[in-house]
């Protein structure tokens, strides 16, 4: 007969001990990461939206959008500036000027595993010498769902 | 009478529950991206033992409901769980917060339900089992005492 205390102690204690041995050994467990960020094999962590919304709403971090520019003109996240990913290296310079290279910045685009990001980030880390660039999780899509 | 009441509201519960748990295991990033959306001040650490430990507390209590073990014990901390998700969905529904709450989506089983998964309407459902698991808590106690 176990104890009426053990019981109410095993859901809480197990639900901790199987949650820790299980995010220890998932690919993308919490354990392996930072919390609430992503590590890619491209070098550049991924974002939450519910991370960067607050960020950008007090002017921390800036949004870059990194499709053309029509598809910037038809629809994208309040407060994010366009910078195709296919812009001469002279914009990116501009752009890393105007803003400051110090100033984080969080890089959307189309989808899910839309490659623009990345490509942006790279050319921005490389060619323009920002250093403190992060990629938003799912996109636009992530802000889509939250509207 | 009573007793097929305990047993479906045993199913239904526990049902949801583990349905609930199973589906946040393969998504811990989400999970814990829903956890930050409810914007409580929480350390990173706290956040994240709360994304590791929730799916699991949800895939037990759902197993000893279905099973009927432990059941003052599991509808206890079923509750207790109800209880904490209604006060959090219901603070991020009166902030107005723009989140998903994180919870399992019902849509599968009828489109209508996707609503479910808003903060007002989370918070309806999390009430609403809160209520059925106290009535089961009551039948389980009226069954052990005869």
């Amino acid at each position: 007969m176990v104890p009426l205390i053990a019981r109410i102690l095993f859901f809480p204690l197990a639900s901790l001990a199987l949650g820790a041995a299980y995010q220890a050994v998932h690919p993308e467990g919490l354990w392996t990461l930072r919390a609430g960020q992503k590590a890619h094999d491209d070098g550049f962590e991924r974002v939450a939206w519910t991370e960067v919304q607050p960020k950008i709403s007090s002017g921390e971090w800036l949004l870059v959008d990194a499709r053309d520019e029509d598809q910037f003109a038809a629809e994208h996240i309040p407060g994010a500036v366009s910078l195709p990913a296919a812009s001469y290296e002279e914009m990116l310079l501009f752009f890393a000027e105007e803003h400051g290279r110090e100033k984080p910045v969080v890089i959307y685009c189309g989808t899910e595993d839309c490659e623009m990001s990345a490509e942006l980030a790279l050319r921005l880390r490389d060619e323009a010498g920002l250093s403190r660039i992060r990629i938003l999780e799912g996109g636009i899509l992530a802000w889509r769902r939250t509207r | 009478m009573r007793t097929a009441a305990a047993v479906f509201l045993r199913l239904l519960i526990g049902g949801l529950f583990l349905w609930a748990g199973l589906s946040k295991l393969g998504s811990p990033l989400q999970t814990l991206a829903a956890v930050y959306s409810y914007q409580i001040v929480l350390p990173d650490l706290l956040a994240s033992l709360v994304a590791a430990a929730l799916p699991w507390m949800e895939i037990l209590l759902g197993a000893a409901l279905l099973a009927g073990i432990w059941l003052p014990v599991a509808t206890g901390w079923t509750a207790t769980l109800l209880l904490f998700f209604s006060v959090m969905t219901a603070q991020a529904w009166w902030r107005g917060l723009p989140m998903d709450c994180g919870c399992v989506d019902l849509s599968v089983l009828h489109p209508a339900l996707a609503a479910l998964t808003t903060p007002g309407g989370a918070t309806l459902r999390n009430m609403v089992l809160l209520v059925l698991t106290a009535l089961l808590a009551a039948l389980a106690r009226k069954k052990a005492a005869a």
